[in-house]
């Protein structure tokens, strides 16, 4: 063979590579709900090093020395999602704006609120022009005894009512100071809506009662990191 | 290169790129439109009261935040008849941040500035105070809660909005008075709305304003920011 043959069959090696790293980066949480892979299970955030997103411009931004056009990002949820129980820049928004510099985080989190809550708050998100939304709600809903019906149906009209926007959900967790299986219903109803409209997943399954500050209701601050990196891989 | 070694280069690149096209749809990839498999009707297009949502939109905007209770949200009124969007209306080159919530008090919104403080804002509407009286909270913890905010808000613009009294609440004008004090001290401009609040309009539920009343914030918005 010869020499411009074998750099063609390196180029092909190396796209090879290339598909077995990012068939292993669509896990750790992360699942993209595609009918292929929303039955994978999904791993309990765990202890281990959370891989941080690199911050190095994109080659498009290189290549013409001029900044990215900024992704605007809408974070859309409860309590959890504002980090309450935490300084900043521990809470979950600024981790986010931290790990991913080139994206316009903007924080619309309101501790207490519900599904139905933020169905009637659809025009402050959309006044937003977010490119991309992630939606983390369901804790409330889960103490609250809402009808797993009701919030799923409420999940699926704000996918919808968020259009354009590409939608991200997040499974909600235990409220251990509640009950700490309450939200196993609303964790399967965010899995099963994201399956069935086709938008990613960000599982966050089964986090462990240690991970929680002392009101057995917010995360600590490792926590929150770690999903604000796995937030981050999805955006 | 024989052609048995083009065969074999040919084939290599193919595999390759077929198993990189895979991995990448594993992987999410937006390769095309996502699935709306199942019942759910496709997303509806947007409201054309609504502006539009994009990449880009808003590049360059002057970003704003609304933040107080549903009076600064236009809650209760239809999009085309709420301040917020009545105000995206008249001024485009503003990114507005809407974070108003019904009913909120004073003290709720201490528990939730950073929202606001991290939302890189170039001017905050503050609007406070019409339903502390229902909700327990003196004129005086009124005025502690706003300099705490007007605290966290330092270095930004802010504009206020004096408390509105509701028709069947009682009187608020000792927390306008106390807004006046804190808004003094710190600096700040508390808006004359006085054209527009001095008899405003009501929704039937009394407990929200009135698109006249909405209409006439906007304009004064439009031109104050």
């Amino acid at each position: 063979m010869s020499s411009r043959a074998a750099r063609c069959v390196a180029v092909a090696l190396l796209a090879l590579v290339l598909a077995v790293g990012l068939g292993g980066a669509a896990g750790w949480g992360l699942h993209y709900a595609s009918a292929s892979t929303h039955t994978a299970s999904a791993p309990t955030p765990s202890a281990s090093p959370a891989p941080t997103p690199s911050a190095t411009p994109t080659p498009a931004a290189s290549a013409s020395g001029a900044a990215p056009p900024r992704k605007r990002v809408a974070l859309i949820g409860d309590s959890l999602t504002y980090g309450s129980g935490l300084a900043a820049p521990q809470d979950l928004p600024s981790v986010l704006r931290k790990l991913r510099p080139d994206l316009d985080v903007i924080s619309v989190a309101v501790g207490g609120q519900q599904s139905a809550d933020l169905l009637g708050r659809v025009r402050q998100f959309r006044l937003l022009h977010a490119d991309e939304a992630v939606v983390w709600i369901g804790g409330q809903d889960a103490d609250d005894r809402v009808n797993v019906e009701s919030f799923r149906g409420n999940l699926d009209k704000l996918v919808t009512a968020l259009a354009p926007a590409r939608v991200v959900l997040v499974t909600p967790i235990a409220d251990y100071a509640v009950g700490g299986t309450l939200f196993l219903p609303f964790a399967a109803a965010t899995r099963d809506l994201a399956h069935q409209r086709g938008v990613p997943l960000v599982d966050l399954d089964n986090i462990p009662r240690s991970s929680y500050l002392s009101d057995n209701t917010h995360l600590d601050a490792a926590t929150e990191r770690r999903i604000a990196v796995l937030y981050a891989k999805a955006l | 290169m024989s052609g048995k070694g083009r065969a074999v280069v040919r084939c290599g690149a193919a595999v390759g790129l077929l198993l990189a096209l895979g991995a990448g749809v594993f992987a999410g990839w937006n390769l095309g439109a996502p699935s709306t498999r199942g019942t759910s009707a496709a997303a509806p297009p947007p409201s054309p009261t609504l502006p539009a949502t994009g990449a880009v939109a808003g590049a360059g905007q002057k970003r704003v935040v609304l933040f107080g209770d549903g009076m600064v949200d236009g809650y209760g009124l239809p999009d085309g008849k709420s301040l917020p969007l009545l105000l995206a209306r008249a001024r485009p080159d503003l990114l507005l941040i809407d974070l108003g919530l019904s009913h909120e008090w004073s003290t709720q919104l201490v528990a939730r500035v950073r929202d606001v403080t991290t939302a890189q804002a170039d001017a905050v509407v503050l609007w406070t105070g019409s339903y502390d009286p229902a909700n327990g909270v003196g004129a005086q913890q009124y005025a502690a809660n706003v300099a705490t905010l007007l605290d966290a808000l330092k270095g930004t613009r802010v504009l206020l909005l004096p408390p509105v009294s509701l028709p069947t609440g009682p009187d608020v004008s000792a927390y306008a008075v106390e807004l006046d004090r804190v808004a003094a001290q710190h600096g700040v401009q508390v808006l004359d709305a006085t054209s527009a609040l001095s008899a405003p309009d009501w929704l039937d539920s009394g407990q929200e304003l009135g698109p006249r009343t909405d209409a006439a914030l906007a304009a004064l918005l439009a031109k104050a920011l």
